[in-house]
């Protein structure tokens, strides 16, 4: 075999591809070849680094050096400075946004410093689509371990000692209903691996299926061995045709290797996969939903009891955990479960991956020890709001989610903190509102996708949810009531207890936390009529303060419907009648005096 | 960036673990730059004179030679120290809580001397050092 001398990593995740990794990935060959170092370079294609918005990143080996933003027209100087003389490209090491240090090596960024990778571990780290690389790093020796040296019973103790619990949003703790499904007695019984990721923004476990399928795959067999199934099946939707790729090389190499098939590491133990995919219905994410739509029948949830892991699949016993949670477990078994206990907080062990997105600096995926609180992972990891503006909420949970204000930012994020702030968990989503934001209409947000995504299958939450959202329309565009809010939580919470299933029970979550921590916003939109934020146009009025006009007449000229009354020297005003609130006045203005009223 | 090989069905964990020792060879390299304090850094000067003098064919002789006697925890590295072109090849070797040694002129022959003498056993090679 040749030496290499050099590794060179490439982010290709969905995001990275989407900013043109894969040209720069074809500019670096084509440079490495005119300059005769193509053959001591190894060029990998890796999963996400979770720094998104910094993307393509391109990491170089052995200096551990960690470019950002690189286009194709950069490969050349790369090439030829760095990669033949050692001199690292400056221009392309990350520069922190509020401090403006440069940092040539990720572990040094305040981003990654804060963070605790598990479930993200070799993501950025291994080749998805090599399983060399992942045998390379013990890649499948939880599960030779497993097969060959433990019971069924042995790893499920393993499990429930090291206190995981499912990532897919419920936090139950997964050992149990791995015991559960052990405990069954049936001919047949199956492992389902939850890839739907419904949840708008969320992107955790697209980033583990591109980033290292295999990990998810070996999860699965030693959920399979643990309760006795020998069919798996990866529940994805098609709108992730990279991460369906990679998972299917994936489970044709463990084939080929004989990790998936007849007689797993010479024993008597047998399990395959195959992949479904889902058409992206947000409901089919929910376990019984999901189980009917694998089936081939309307993607609907069933009443629980019973519960999947006693009657699930074709009616028989079936495991179902969401990618982030299997992620976790090969290393459960490899390194014990005090292991997994000693990171995390108590009764919430590990970490949990979030998709930072909003009004903050540092926008990628993060994954972090359960118990951090929310304020370090908007300051330390997030670097703060974008802008210098003021943090004013962060939705959490997704669409089943709720606000965390200002009065809560301390929280530790567990589980039982999140909900008991009015927010959750949920899949991971975190989205960071500033001053700019109208809790109203990120209400209405939310609502709007719920009351699109509700399957119809219940009342409460086909007709409740849908009046919500009309409620909030009327409160949004000024017609609203003060009794409209009164309405909004009352009706908010029968269609939380009356609802069939996870979608219903928990629509009106954004509505209600918004309702109870941001009161006073709310009453505005009622009772004065304003939206403070001047987000809702039905509200927004832009009025020039007389005292600032200097009657230049810019901001006549900019006004697309020549709504604006003036002439120079004649201080201007704007004829509500006609105006459509585009704004463009607004920031025409050199004495700032247009403002929202 | 397929498998090298044809895959053999794994029929035991110590097969397995074969395996593992083969291909961990390739992923050695992001291991150990991931905690550089504890590795040994074979730095050689590529200026454009160092090239010249033949730099590039000492480095991956560098590479070879670290391969060969199993090396887990040595990197090579590039890097622009200004040296004296008279001098060049020129390269370092830094090991961690020791005072780094710098050789001159350092050619194929000398590389594979610096990695058996200096690298594996610990030993100066006196005649090229600078
Ligand atoms: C409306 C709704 C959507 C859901 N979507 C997902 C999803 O996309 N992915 C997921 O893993 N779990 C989702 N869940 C949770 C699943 O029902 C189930 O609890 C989970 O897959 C169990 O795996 P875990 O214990 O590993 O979290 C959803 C639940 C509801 C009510
Ligand atoms: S709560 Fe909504 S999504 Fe769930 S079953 Fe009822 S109608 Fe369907
Ligand atoms: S907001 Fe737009 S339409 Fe209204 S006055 Fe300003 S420029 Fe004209």
């Amino acid at each position: 075999m040749s030496n290499y001398r050099l590794q060179v990593l490439i982010c290709g995740g969905t995001g990275c591809v989407s900013s043109g990794c894969l040209d720069v990935q074809e500019a670096l060959i084509e440079s490495l070849r005119k300059h005769g170092l193509y053959e001591e370079t190894k060029v990998i294609k890796v999963g996400c680094f979770g720094f998104c918005e910094q993307g393509p990143i391109m990491k170089v080996y052995p200096d551990n050096t960690f470019y950002v933003r690189v286009k194709a027209e950069d490969c050349a100087e790369i090439v030829e400075e760095h990669l033949l003389k050692g001199r690292p490209v400056d221009r392309l090491f990350f520069k922190e946004p509020s401090t403006g240090e440069r940092y040539s090596h990720h572990r040094d960024m305040p981003f990654y410093q804060s963070q605790v990778r598990v479930a993200l571990k070799l993501c950025g780290v291994v080749d998805p689509e090599n399983i060399e690389d992942y045998i390379a790093v013990d890649g499948y020796d939880a599960l030779a371990k497993a097969v060959t040296e433990m019971t069924p019973m042995q790893i499920i103790d393993t499990i429930k000692a090291s206190g995981l619990r499912g990532r897919g949003g419920a936090g139950f703790p997964t050992g149990v209903k791995w015991e559960t499904a052990h405990n069954a007695k049936s001919d047949k019984k199956y492992v389902i691996c939850n890839a739907d990721e419904g949840d708008p923004g969320a992107f955790m476990d697209r980033s583990i299926m591109e980033g290292d399928p295999h990990s998810v795959i070996e999860a699965m067999t030693l959920a399979a061995y643990a309760i006795g199934a020998d069919e798996g099946v990866v529940y994805i939707r098609a709108e992730y045709p990279l991460a369906v790729n990679r998972l299917e090389i994936a489970i044709g190499q463990a084939r080929e290797y004989g990790l998936l098939g007849k007689n797993i590491f010479g024993t008597d133990f047998s399990f395959d996969i195959s992949v479904s995919l889902g058409a992206g219905a947000f409901v089919c994410g929910e376990e019984t939903a999901l189980i009917n739509s694998v089936q081939g029948q309307r993607g609907e949830p069933s009443l629980k009891p019973p519960f999947p892991a006693q009657v699930g699949l074709w009616k028989k016993p079936t495991v179902i955990n969401n990618v982030e949670t299997l992620a976790n477990i090969p290393q459960i078994i490899n390194k014990g479960a005090d292991w997994f206990q000693s990171i995390g907080a108590p009764g919430n062990s590990g970490t949990k991956v979030f998709a930072l997105a909003g009004k903050i600096n540092n926008v990628g995926l993060v994954e972090v020890p359960m118990g951090i609180k929310v304020s370090d992972i908007i300051y330390k990891i997030g670097g703060g709001i974008r802008g210098g503006k003021k943090f004013k909420a962060m939705q959490t949970g997704g669409p089943s989610g709720g606000c965390i204000s200002d009065e809560n930012i301390d929280v530790e994020v567990t589980f039982e903190n999140l909900q008991k702030v009015g927010s959750m968990m949920g899949s991971g989503g975190m989205i960071v509102m500033d001053e700019d934001d109208c809790m109203v209409d990120i209400a209405k947000f939310y609502l709007d996708f719920t009351v699109e995504e509700s399957c119809g299958k219940c009342t409460p939450c086909r007709i409740g949810n849908k009046r919500l959202f009309e409620i909030l329309g009327r409160i949004s565009e000024g017609k609203g009531k003060l009794s409209d809010l009164d309405e909004l939580r009352d009706l908010g919470v029968i269609i939380k207890d009356s609802s069939l299933c996870g979608l219903g029970q928990t629509a009106p979550n954004p509505v209600l936390s918004t309702i109870k921590f941001f009161a006073e916003e709310y009453r505005a939109h009622v009772e004065d009529r304003k939206c403070p934020s001047g987000v809702c146009k039905g509200l927004l009025r832009y009025v020039i303060i007389p005292e600032k006009c200097i009657a230049c007449t810019l901001c006549k000229r900019v006004c697309p419907t020549e709504c604006i009354i003036g002439e120079p020297k004649v201080t201007h005003v704007i004829d509500q009648e006609r105006c459509i609130k585009c704004g463009a006045c607004e920031s025409k203005c050199p004495k700032r005096a247009i403002v929202r009223g | 960036m397929g498998m090298t090989k044809p895959a053999k069905k794994i029929a035991s964990r110590e097969e397995l673990a074969k395996l593992k020792k083969e291909f961990h060879a390739v992923t050695l390299m992001r291991e150990i730059s991931e905690n550089p304090e504890n590795r040994t850094e074979v730095v050689v000067s590529m200026e454009t004179c160092g090239i010249k003098a033949g730099a590039r064919d000492t480095m991956l002789a560098f590479v070879d030679e670290v391969a060969a006697n199993g090396l887990e925890q040595v990197s090579v590295l590039a890097a622009s120290c200004a040296g004296n072109c008279d001098a060049e090849p020129v390269i370092e070797i830094k090991m961690p809580g020791r005072s780094p040694v710098r050789y001159k002129n350092v050619d194929v022959a000398t590389a594979k001397e610096i990695v058996k003498e200096h690298l594996v056993l610990g030993n100066i090679v006196e005649r090229a050092k600078m």
